[in-house]
């Protein structure tokens, strides 16, 4: 099992509550908040993941195919049943359920949304029936969901999802290990600026930033991530480090 | 450093360009988290124009013009240094609790520290921040009479584009203030400088979470106390009239006529050239000082110290003259010339207070240890006796070592004592303590060892805390071996809980 605390001592507060979280074996978890934060691969990765995890990236344009499965044709002419993310998870290695991260949520379509609901509802409550054999498949012990959403507010999600996902934790800062890739000198900065609103910038600018400034210096490398900003990031890191920047 | 409530004049960003926003999330300080979900920064875009700029680091609001010209971006890089490094309202009530300095001259004592950190990140706010009004500003106030405004917005305005117009505008009424506004302004600047220099110094100068009064801002409330006790006179008569002066403290002798009144400007003149301060030094006035006064004695030193190095000639391959010629069939490498070689030299000093529990033979096997250094031991607490002594110099040692008085009461005066006697700036000075350090009474103040820490840092002092310790040092030193310090658990202690940080010394 992979822990969140693993990776370094002491968690950001909202890590922290997603390593208490899981680790106190709540399966039905909700983060929330700025992207490029570590979300999605903390839902891929901490917790109970052995039996494997499914990810599902919800748009405008997906079908249930994507959720339950899909007929698809196959070499012998004739047409096999593709299970979808949500069931391979239910079944997860036979024998202990897996894990299935829903990227997005609130981006999903009604269809999928209703369906959703149901792949997540209560391991009581929960099943379905296969088109084919009409084999009734229900969710095995240790089925875990992990939804993720850039979402601000909580409120801006429906009450049916809601209620199955009483635990909900916003993220508003990138997990240690994601840090940990940058240089030591602009971790302060990725962390700060991830949750800054409307002037907030991503760790993968960041992340490409550092790469670039050993190269280019860092004005050529701060105009080229962040265009406009430029000047104003340079200056900043002028005045937060007291050092001119070349 | 102060919101103002008032409706600011805002600027309109021409058409295609795009408002240059500062960032100030980007900053980070010892006393503040981060930006958090309720707590971000609201910019507001204003016009380049004095007074209309500001910070509110409580509420996280900065007024700045969004211009893409260079004016306008130091105007955001000078505003973002207060972001940085100013102390929020309730910081800055409690420093003016303190009665040092009064708020408008801590104002200004602060836009003069900011300017200075400005330009030492890179920016250039001596030929970019100015909007044009210094001149008529300067002019008007030295009109009126009002020295001691001048006085301060020659601070504010030093390092900046506009400060040289001010001094003109004053200039035209008041020519006699322009040198001592300049002198005034110009000390403030060397100071914060120095103590920018001094990169071994700490805290720093922009440093805001240390409760130290020689901090980040301690360094501001430091100079603007000194400022109003140059003009101290004038604080209370901000017209700048001439005060009389109390009966019979007319002058010293000679000074001038009896009765004859100074001109607060003379007065403040007169007490700048006397109290000037040294580069990164404290001034003290005003102040009664927590050390107690430096008493040496230096005793007959009548002992020879057994291989003492002093100057001395050794055999070389190469010179002028061969002084040796019968090397050429003895010595392999023919080493006939002669070389002069120094002794190390260097200074020891030995805390004798009672908490080192120094015995008489351990203090002697310490300075037989240095022989080509000077020794003193130092340890206060009675008025009348010296309280540090002498006790090796060149070769040479005392017979019977005094007794200590058994306090301690002076650790920094010994130690800036210590620093001025090596013999070179290169010969070490090592310092033999536990860091217990009292000031005047045995008391212990945090101040007074960090005080101490922050000379043994910026004079990279070497620090033993007992005796076996620094007689391996001084050994190591002998055959010129690379030492390191080891850092007293005193001081340590303090310098953790204060800054957070580890204490290391050379």
């Amino acid at each position: 099992m992979t822990s969140v605390a693993d990776t370094q001592e002491k968690l950001p507060a909202c890590w922290q509550e997603v390593h208490d979280a899981l680790e106190a074996g709540i399966d039905r978890l909700i983060l929330f908040g700025v992207p490029g934060t570590g979300k999605t691969y903390a839902g891929l990765n901490y917790g109970k993941t052995e039996a494997g995890a499914f990810r599902l990236i919800c748009t405008d344009d997906m079908t249930n195919a994507d959720v339950t499965g899909c007929w698809q044709p196959n070499d012998h002419g004739s047409w096999s049943w593709l299970e979808g993310s949500a069931i391979r998870a239910w079944k997860g290695d036979g024998t202990v359920g897996g894990r299935l991260v829903i990227d997005e949520i609130d981006k999903a379509g009604g269809d999928v949304f209703a369906t959703l609901l149901a792949m997540t509802d209560s391991p009581e409550s929960a099943k379905w029936e296969h088109p084919q054999t009409r084999q009734v498949v229900r969710p095995n012990d240790g089925f875990s969901v992990v939804m993720t959403t850039n979402i601000e507010q909580m409120s801006d999600l429906p009450m049916a999802l809601k209620d199955r996902f009483p635990v909900c934790v916003r993220i508003n800062e990138p997990h240690p290990s994601a840090l940990a890739r940058l240089s030591e000198d602009l971790r302060d900065y990725a962390r700060q600026m991830a949750d800054a609103g409307e002037r907030r910038i991503s760790l993968r600018a960041f992340y490409a930033f550092d790469q670039l400034r050993t190269a280019l210096g860092t004005k050529r490398a701060a105009q080229m991530v962040f265009r406009d900003r430029a000047k104003s990031v340079v200056d900043a890191i002028a005045i937060n480090t007291m050092t001119p920047q070349k | 450093m102060s919101k103002s409530n008032d409706t600011p004049i805002g600027a309109n960003i021409a058409k295609g360009s795009v408002p240059m926003t500062p960032e100030p999330e980007m900053l980070s300080r010892g006393d503040n988290t981060a930006t958090t979900d309720s707590k971000r920064w609201n910019i507001v875009n204003v016009q380049p124009v004095r007074g209309e700029p500001c910070t509110d680091v409580n509420n996280r609001e900065m007024r700045v013009p969004m211009y893409d010209t260079e004016h306008s971006r130091h105007i955001r890089a000078h505003e973002m240094t207060h972001a940085k490094v100013s102390p929020t309202a309730k910081q800055f009530d409690k420093w003016v609790a303190r009665g040092y300095a009064k708020p408008a001259t801590l104002v200004r004592c602060e836009e003069l520290r900011v300017n200075v950190l400005c330009a030492h990140a890179g920016f250039e706010p001596q030929t970019h921040l100015t909007d044009g009004s210094e001149y008529l500003a300067g002019k008007r106030t030295a009109e009126a009479g009002d020295f001691l405004s001048c006085v301060l917005d020659s601070i504010a305005f030093r390092m900046t584009g506009g400060y040289a117009q001010y001094l003109r505008g004053v200039g035209q009424h008041q020519p006699s203030w322009v040198n001592l506004l300049e002198d005034i302004s110009k000390t403030g600047e060397t100071y914060y400088r120095s103590v920018l220099e001094n990169s071994r110094s700490m805290p720093q100068l922009h440093d805001t979470h240390s409760r130290l009064h020689l901090s980040g801002f301690g360094y501001v409330e430091n100079y603007a106390k000194w400022v109003e006790e140059q003009v101290g006179a004038l604080c209370d008569n901000p017209t700048g009239q001439p005060q009389p002066q109390p009966e019979g403290k007319e002058g010293k002798e000679g000074e001038g006529k009896e009765g004859e009144n100074k001109s607060p400007t003379e007065t403040a003149g007169e007490r700048l050239t006397q109290d000037r301060w040294g580069r990164g030094d404290i001034p003290k006035r005003g102040k009664p000082t927590l050390w107690e006064d430096l008493r040496v004695a230096t005793p007959a030193l009548e002992r020879n110290v057994m291989g003492a190095i002093g100057r001395k000639r050794i055999a070389s391959q190469t010179g002028r003259n061969p002084r040796r010629m019968s090397r050429l069939l003895t010595d392999p490498e023919r080493r006939i010339f002669d070389r002069t070689v120094k002794g190390a030299g260097g200074v020891v000093l030995i805390d004798t207070s009672g908490s080192m529990s120094l015995s008489h033979d351990e203090v002697m096997e310490m300075v037989l240890s240095a022989p080509s250094a000077l020794v003193a031991q130092y340890s206060g607490g009675r008025s009348n006796r010296p309280n540090l002594y002498v006790v090796a110099n060149r070769g040479k040692c005392v017979r019977e070592l005094p007794t200590p008085n058994g306090g301690n009461g002076m650790d920094a005066p010994a130690l800036r004592w210590a620093i001025g006697k090596r013999q070179r700036n290169t010969a070490p000075v090592i310092w033999v303590s536990d860091g217990g350090v009292t000031g005047k009474g045995d008391g212990w103040y945090d101040d007074l060892a960090m005080e101490c820490i922050n000379l043994v840092k910026r004079h990279g002092i070497y620090t033993a805390e007992t005796p076996e310790q620094a007689i391996a040092m001084l050994k190591a030193m002998a055959k010129g071996e690379k030492v390191t310090s080891i850092v007293p658990s005193h001081l340590q202690g303090v310098y953790e809980r204060i800054t957070g940080h580890t204490l290391t010394f050379r």
